[in-house]
């Protein structure tokens, strides 16, 4: 049986080499987005963006070879005007996703957020994600969950953990692709990849204990599915470097 | 008839009413824990014993639908919210404060072919304002289950601050009677540890199945299993496992004794004397007439096919005027274990029956090659050995066998 989640899928894992590079350029302004999207467009499978971006770049993500459009939802946006849960207002959620497919989204971005001062935004967070992936299962849109352990609670001892605590929670909420920052421990990275039936992609985020673009190989290696490049990366590199990446992991330059 | 039993009936067993259910959404309170961080594999090991349903998260149930799909497969249980609630000191974020939050409204969990839906109830809330927006969610979750012929499972637990060790029955009867006034099909609550108040909790639950939930593993199996009988006895309904199961060494094996405990009535000793002792298949060549169910039966109970070929046993005959018939069985010698390169193959230490650990196995059929009565067979297929794994202690052609050819002797 084939749904509209498998073509879209394919749109954002390269169905050749089963690899992914996304972009994020949701934090930029109009026209670091514009110039980020018009040179990167060829060298990644997928990019995220923000509702207004969606519309000013619609011209770049047209066409066959176009990269896809990957929807950012952020799951604070979703408790409007002082909305305590989500239960009794799941059309919120609905017309969210609803909304992204029609300006053309192949997937919906969302965060899960580990190491939150109060208990309650946890349970929030779990709670957007979760309906977020009801919403997509209906409509057959992908949902990526990038994990991001952040937060007071979070300290060198736990940071592995954490990590494997949010994706996996992300996972049995229902998120279809898990972006995470490198645990900095190769077992333990090696065995979340091992537990987790949905791909794994590498978050480019910069954390206290160390960026993740060094483990690239070593991720690549254990059976991670892709890297998520967002604007730190996105800051510091250039669009040779992007492009040697997108041949690091694809195997092969194509484009 | 209401129109959520048919789906109900699919849960307890339509003969007694009872239950045995696998819990397997650790994973989305606790993050990977022992014996489940990979769900699938430890679902396809525990699915070899005998169980009528699994509790799993939503994402699981997306993703393993291809494990549920078919008939005779155990009914799919899906859990509706979320809680923090059981993360203790030993997990990397300890709770702080209790959260309990919905995940999914009935209609979507519907959409993903759960037969029932499970979510907790918690009394004990130091703030009864919180308490109450808590019974409110789950009185809305429970309400849209009966709008879709859902079954909901409410999973009764004291948890709080105003929780002591002296009002723990108490407030775990208060919870049972809401959950019931709340509309719950099924109910779930943990031990109390004596008979007496159990039997006041079931008492509360006017006449709504009580399933015990199984707790963290236990040192003994004997002990587990004595409980049960002890629930069974106080008019528990059947329990919900998950640790104690899938940290086993052998999961099918215990589903099975629990079974057993739960749908046939057997005592301790006899489940333990069935399947607690080191024993294997004896053949009585002389009472064999050659009818061959046991080879089908083999191959229906390990592969779901009417396979002969995929048997993991034989029954020879001889040549001449009054034939005679000879099943052929593993009789655990354990060359194919020596031979085994990987180690994927072993003898399971306290049932001495054979484990394979599809994993592991490479496929080098050094193990068919050493068997010195072959009938170790490899299914090219697969790309595994058919190795004679006892049914976990429950041997499907001794049950089958019409004239007991084939009968369990203790090593």
């Amino acid at each position: 049986m084939v749904d509209g989640s498998i073509i879209r899928m394919s749109r954002i894992i390269n169905p050749v080499s089963k690899k992914t590079l996304i972009l994020k350029v949701d934090w930029a302004n109009k026209n670091q987005a514009k110039e980020i999207v018009r040179t990167c467009k060829d060298y990644c499978e997928g990019i995220v963006v923000n509702r207004e971006q969606a519309g000013d770049l619609s011209l770049y993500f047209s066409g066959k070879e176009a990269p896809a459009l990957i929807a950012r939802i952020h799951w604070t946006c979703l408790y409007k005007e002082g909305l305590s849960s989500l239960y009794e207002n799941i059309d919120i959620v609905a017309s969210a996703v609803e909304e992204a497919m029609m300006f053309g989204a192949s997937a919906i971005f969302s965060s899960f957020i580990i190491g939150h001062k109060r208990d309650m935004d946890e349970a929030r967070n779990v709670e957007s994600i979760s309906f977020l992936s009801r919403a997509c299962e209906k409509l057959g849109m992908p949902l990526i969950v990038e994990c991001l352990p952040i937060g007071e609670r979070i300290t060198r001892e736990n940071f592995s953990k954490s990590i494997e605590l949010a994706a996996r929670v992300s996972m049995e909420a229902g998120a279809d692709i898990i972006a995470i920052p490198y645990t900095g421990n190769p077992e333990s990275f090696k065995n979340m990849l091992y537990s987790a039936n949905v791909p794994i992609l590498l978050l480019d985020v910069e954390t206290p204990f160390g960026r993740s673009i060094n483990n690239l190989e070593l991720a690549l290696k254990v059976g991670v599915r892709g890297l998520v490049i967002g604007e730190e990366m996105l800051r510091s590199l250039d669009v040779l470097d992007i492009k040697s990446l997108y041949k690091s992991l694809h195997g092969r330059f194509d484009r | 008839m209401r129109r959520k039993d048919v789906r109900l009936n699919s849960i307890l067993n339509l003969n007694d009413g009872k239950c045995v259910i696998l819990a397997v959404d650790h994973g989305f309170i606790f993050g990977p824990i022992k014996g489940l961080e990979n769900v699938e594999s430890t679902l396809k090991r525990a699915l070899k014993g005998r169980l009528d349903a699994v509790m799993v998260s939503p994402g699981q149930a997306k993703r393993l639908s291809h494990i549920f799909g078919k008939r005779g497969a155990p009914a799919l249980i899906v859990r509706g919210d979320w809680s923090n609630a059981f993360r203790d000191k030993t997990y990397a974020l300890p709770v702080r404060k209790v959260q309990e939050v919905l995940i999914a409204h009935p209609k979507d969990l519907i959409h993903l072919g759960a037969t029932g839906a499970v979510v907790y109830f918690f009394t004990g809330y130091g703030d009864e304002n919180e308490q109450d927006q808590h019974y409110k969610r789950i009185k809305w979750f429970i309400e849209n289950c009966e709008k879709v012929g859902l079954p909901c499972q409410v999973c009764v637990i004291p948890v709080g601050e105003r929780v002591t060790g002296a009002n723990f029955v108490d407030l775990l009867e208060l919870g049972v009677r809401m959950a019931v006034e709340a509309g719950a099909d099924i109910l779930e609550v943990p031990y109390t540890q004596d008979i007496t108040t159990f039997k006041r909790i079931v008492s509360a639950a006017k006449g709504v199945p009580v399933l015990c939930a199984g707790g963290p593993k236990a040192t003994r199996l004997r002990d587990s299993l004595e409980i049960v009988v002890e629930l069974l006895e106080a008019g528990a309904s059947g329990v919900v496992f998950g640790r104690q199961v899938f940290q086993s060494d052998d999961p099918s094996s215990f589903l099975n004794m629990l079974y057993a405990l739960v749908h046939e009535g057997k005592s301790v000793d006899e489940v333990i004397g069935i399947l607690g002792r080191p024993s294997r298949l004896k053949v009585l060549p002389e009472k064999c007439i050659g009818c061959r169910l046991c080879e089908i039966i083999c191959s229906l109970s390990h592969g779901n096919s009417f396979s002969p070929y995929k048997s993991r046993l034989r029954v020879e005959e001889t040549q001449g005027m009054l034939k005679k018939f000879k099943p052929v069985v593993c009789t655990l010698c354990g060359s194919c274990v020596e031979a085994c390169p990987t180690g994927a193959l072993k003898l399971n230490p306290e049932l001495g029956y054979l484990q394979l650990n599809e994993e592991e196995c490479t496929g080098c059929k050094k193990c068919v090659e050493a068997c010195p009565i072959k009938v170790l067979k490899f299914d090219e297929e697969a790309g595994i050995p058919l190795i004679c794994d006892g049914c976990s202690g429950n041997p499907q052609c001794v049950k089958w066998c019409p004239v007991e050819a084939i009968v369990m002797e203790v090593r």
